[in-house]
């Protein structure tokens, strides 16, 4: 029963979305036929939450078909700890994006029917455990948000909306090409094909400067979408032009999915390449955090400004993974979702003031608080959670990825743990001078948070809080999955940078013990 | 029924032509208004082809059941109606049939006199029939000409717009240039050789050097081949010939001609001149790259749809060549059929893209440029989601068919050992989304241009035209496909290509 609920969430939006797609528009009951599903949806997700076994280890309610049969390709999908998140993630967000953009005026059957799609995409690519399934899940993703942007998007939507499709684009021909050369070297090592994630990790490649290539193709793709300095460019103008529910679905959930990408896929493929060049993506990403902070105090409009913290905050996360050992894993995971519910809630704040004042450069507002303090306090609720204050959710990934980091390496830990720092100082800046202070606008009528946002943001914040402080129910699903990661994928346990690479003091060597 | 059994493999080649003369002879006798009639004879003419492909097929099958002393002669009879050519009949008959529903509307539109408009198009295909089940060079060089030269008359088939007397005088001096080579390049073959027949040759070169005079034969043979298929460096002549044709043609010569172009390719290298792999193997391998690289870099800079398709379709040349690079000594059956799989899927989609645009250039085919089809999603929905979906089908995004057809033509492409090219592949293909996209945007994303203007509707065959090639799109994505065992009847497609590409 429970693994039929997996296709269920998979295919209920898809099936559901065309039809709405099809449906003539003066029916006029595309939104309320879209959230039901939506409801389901999560519903369906949540009783998988219930019905998955935390202490297992290995995929669970898996459903596995031939497809394909003469390229061994087959329909395999299931669940485990690390997905699980993600899957009630994405549930929720998309429920929440919904309710958020209800009272949307230009063509919102529309919207709701590619945002269901979207769902759906975000769902099968988080479940297939088949690198061909993955890849067909990664691209169907791609498609309704290609029009969420371009149709709804600001007045710049179709510069953003192609450099966005074509850079991710291009990263997924690159992993298609790398899925298809690790699959032909199965094929020439075995006689057979063989897609599935599980079996291609036990495929012993030539120790050849080819493995280190076909990790970069497999790296690639993820790495836009996360994305890593230096392949951001298409981020900072995709987030501001598209309108502020995708930039939450973007934001929230599909720049989770090049994280989960490379947790899932590139990692445990090529253990052995992560150990030469995760030094240099862990720079990479070092690089990112800092430059992206250094970017965002510069910003003179919000959502420009959180874009560039994304960058920023997706940087360690990055970190966290490429670092691959259990504190840190454990780390990238929980703050996927407590990123996720952090920055989407503040694109979502800074959408109602955009609608409200019609621009979210800061210089244009101020004085906020004082006429509408329960917006102050959501942004604020949402900017400590966001700059990691311990109690709320976002200190607890921060701490485990920096945990994780500082067995690795002091060195990356200090540079990493920067973006505390500086995310205070942006974020804080930036709350300061656009809350409070005088009023800039007085003409206008006061900030009101209509219902319908309302309840789409009060949920982010309230899970902000629980996730801060409860985080029993959250990790006891997590590290069972991340230790069987770990375990199953001989890496390596720590980032092996030279001795004294950072530190200038070598750490005593553990001298053999003679018996 | 058992002399059926004999004449059954001349049955689709001879309707052709007899169709052919009957369409020519009708016009004749006709008077000018009623030869609207003329458009319903060719597409039950076209059907009947279909049929009758089919019917020669399933009484191949029946040979066995004939008494045991007629069975020599009876596979005799057969020898040339390979499944590998059964399956260029049925493109090439689906092709024409596409292409007759878009002319019926665009002919009236346009007013241009029927006739040997219907003619030309059957005689074309039964030249092209003669070439795919040709086994020796000289057939199908006739087979060649008989299609070329309808061809070129259709190309002109609007006498009074100077685009397409240019693109016809291109097209026909450098065809004609092309055939030349060819056939000076049969006769070295032959000097070398001393046979035309396919088969002959292959045994020859398996026992003999090739030669100076036999290699020389061989890349005439190979350059004027790259003429017909338009590879780049002989591709001049394509994108004026493709805008000034009729639409409906552009659709025709895009697909059918194309089609049979390859199978003649893939007759000449994969059959005759195999075992002399690595003679032609660098020469395929740079002219497929370089009609790669040249297709999607124009394509890219087109400011007309026509054009852009042009370029689009050398561009696929190059996929395609690619694929013939791959072709192996031990006369592997899976690159045949991925070739095969990738010429469907681009026959049906192209077929697909010029349909839509045939009705929705408008009269005159004023409608050329991207600009020109701007709103179009709202103005024409069926239309527009029909093109997008091609456009994606293009672009290679899963599921739908032209994914799959990439996917596996690269796949096997990379197990042959191409991996450069097969790299090389992926990046064009990364080039070529830009050009797709565009289209969708323009469609999608930009205001309506032409809003204060009545809008017209789509007629039924040409939204049933469209209907098919959507459907064939995504079904092929899923025919190679079990899918979870949840469609019955859907036969696996790619495993019928397995049998067919076996000769």
């Amino acid at each position: 029963m429970s693994a039929y609920l997996l296709n269920l969430i998979i295919f209920l939006p898809l099936a559901v979305g065309l039809l709405l797609l099809a449906l003539p528009s003066k029916l006029g009951l595309h939104r309320q036929i879209a959230l039901g599903t939506a409801v389901l949806t999560l519903l369906g997700s949540l009783a998988i939450w219930q019905a998955s076994n935390p202490e297992a280890s290995g995929l669970q309610l898996v459903t596995r078909m031939a497809w394909i049969p003469f390229l061994g390709i087959d329909y395999h999908i299931g669940i485990d700890g690390i997905s699980l998140f993600l899957v009630v993630l994405t549930s929720l967000f998309t429920l929440l994006a919904m309710l958020y953009s209800w009272s949307l005026d230009q063509q919102p059957g529309r919207f709701f029917a590619l945002l269901l799609i979207l769902e759906s995409g975000l769902l099968g690519t988080v479940l297939a455990a088949n690198l061909f399934l993955f890849y067909v899940f990664w691209e169907l993703m791609l498609l309704p948000m290609f029009f969420l942007i371009g149709i709804w998007g600001g007045a710049q939507r179709i510069k953003a909306v192609l450099k966005f499709v074509i850079y991710t684009m291009a990263g997924s021909l690159v992993f298609l090409l790398s899925i298809l050369y690790l699959g032909t070297q199965y094929q020439a090592q075995t006689g057979q094909w063989s897609f599935e994630i599980a079996v291609l990790t036990q495929l012993q490649l030539p120790p050849t400067p080819m493995v280190d290539l076909l990790f970069l193709g497999f790296a690639l793709a993820f790495l836009i979408k996360v994305p890593v300095f230096p392949l951001h460019t298409w981020l900072p103008d995709t987030y501001c032009e598209a309108p502020p529910v995708v930039t939450f679905m973007l934001s929230g959930v599909m720049a989770k999915m090049g994280v989960y990408g490379l947790l899932r896929i590139t990692l445990p493929l090529f253990p052995d390449s992560l150990a030469r060049l995760g030094p240099v993506l862990s720079l990479l990403t070092i690089a990112g955090i800092i430059y992206g902070a250094i970017l965002a105090l510069g910003q003179v409009e919000i959502k420009r400004l959180l874009a560039y913290s994304s960058i920023s905050h997706l940087g360690l996360i990055a970190l966290g993974v490429f670092t691959w050992n259990l504190s840190s894993i454990e780390g990238v995971v929980y703050h996927m979702v407590s990123h996720a519910v952090a920055t989407g809630g503040l694109f979502l704040m800074a959408g109602v003031l955009e609608n409200h004042y019609g621009t979210t450069r800061i210089d244009q507002l101020g004085g906020i608080a004082a006429r509408a303090p329960l917006y102050a306090v959501l942004f604020m609720l949402l900017t400590f959670a966001s700059i990691g204050v311990p109690g709320l959710n976002g200190f607890v990934g921060e701490f485990l990825i920096l945990l994780g980091v500082s067995s690795a390496s002091a060195g990356l830990t200090l540079l990493a743990a920067l973006t505390l720092i500086l995310s205070a100082a942006y974020m804080l800046w930036l709350t300061q001078r656009f809350l409070f202070g005088p009023e800039a606008q007085p003409e206008h009528a006061p900030l009101r948070l209509p219902v319908l946002q309302l309840a789409a943001i009060a949920p982010l914040c309230l899970l902000a809080i629980i996730m801060g402080l409860y985080t029993l129910p959250f990790t006891q699903h997590i590290s069972p999955a991340v230790q069987n990661l770990i375990q199953n994928n001989q890496g390596p346990v720590q980032v092996m940078l030279p001795e004294g690479y950072f530190n200038p003091t070598p750490s005593p060597v553990e001298k053999p013990v003679h018996g | 029924m058992d002399n059926l059994i004999f004449i059954a493999p001349y049955l689709p080649l001879g309707l052709a032509i007899l169709s052919g003369i009957s369409l020519l002879l009708l016009q004749v006798f006709l008077p000018l208004k009623q030869r609207g009639w003329l458009t319903y004879v060719a597409l039950i003419e076209a059907a009947l082809l279909i049929l009758a492909s089919s019917l020669s097929f399933l009484l191949k099958g029946r040979v066995s059941s004939l008494p045991a002393e007629l069975q020599p002669q009876a596979m005799a009879n057969y020898q040339f109606f390979s499944n590998i050519a059964l399956f260029f009949y049925l493109l090439l008959a689906v092709a024409l049939l596409a292409t007759i529903l878009i002319s019926a509307v665009y002919l009236e539109r346009e007013k241009l006199v029927y006739g040997e408009y219907y003619a030309l198009l059957f005689f074309a295909t039964s030249g092209m029939m003669v070439l795919v089940s040709a086994n020796d060079l000289m057939t199908l060089f006739i087979g060649l000409e008989i299609m070329s030269m309808s061809v070129y008359a259709l190309v002109g088939y609007r006498r009074e717009n100077p685009w397409s007397n240019e693109g016809l005088f291109k097209y026909f001096l450098l065809g004609a240039l092309a055939s030349a080579l060819l056939l000076y390049g049969i006769a070295l073959t032959y000097g070398t050789t001393g046979t035309v027949s396919l088969r002959e040759i292959q045994n020859f070169y398996l026992s003999q050097p090739i030669g100076p005079l036999g290699s020389m034969g061989l890349i005439l043979i190979l350059t004027g081949l790259g003429f017909k298929v338009a590879a780049v460096p002989f591709h001049s002549w394509s994108p004026d010939a493709y805008q000034g044709a009729p639409l409906p043609i552009t659709g025709f010569m895009a697909t059918a001609v194309k089609a049979a172009a390859f199978a003649l390719l893939l007759k000449i290298l994969g059959e005759g001149f195999l075992v002399v792999r690595s003679y032609w193997l660098e020469i395929v391998m740079v002219l497929s790259a370089l009609t790669m690289i040249t297709g999607n870099v124009l394509a890219f800079v087109q400011q007309n749809i026509k054009r852009m398709l042009a370029y689009s379709s050398i561009a696929h040349t190059g996929y395609l060549l690619m694929g013939l690079s791959a072709l192996n000594l031990q006369n592997d059956n899976q690159i045949r059929s991925a070739i095969l799989y990738y010429l469907f899927i681009y026959v049906v989609s192209s077929l697909g893209v010029f349909t839509a645009l045939a009705q929705l250039s408008g009269q005159g085919e004023k409608y050329q440029r991207f600009e020109d089809y701007a709103g179009l999603g709202k103005r024409h929905p069926f239309s527009a989601l029909v093109l997008t979906l091609l456009m994606f089908s293009f672009i290679g995004i899963p599921p739908l068919g032209g994914f799959f057809a990439k996917y596996y033509l690269f796949s096997e492409a990379l197990r042959q050992g191409q991996g450069l090219l097969v790299a090389f592949a992926i990046f064009n293909s990364i080039l070529s989304i830009a050009y797709y996209l565009r289209l969708v945007v323009v469609m999608y994303f930009q205001p309506d241009a032409r809003s204060e203007e009545t809008r017209q509707s789509t007629p039924v065959t040409v939204s049933m035209a469209l209907a098919l090639s959507a459907f064939c799109t995504l079904w092929a994505g899923f025919a190679p496909v079990n899918f979870l065992g949840v469609i019955p009847g859907l036969s696996p497609l790619v495993e019928w290509l397995h049998i067919a590409a076996i000769f």
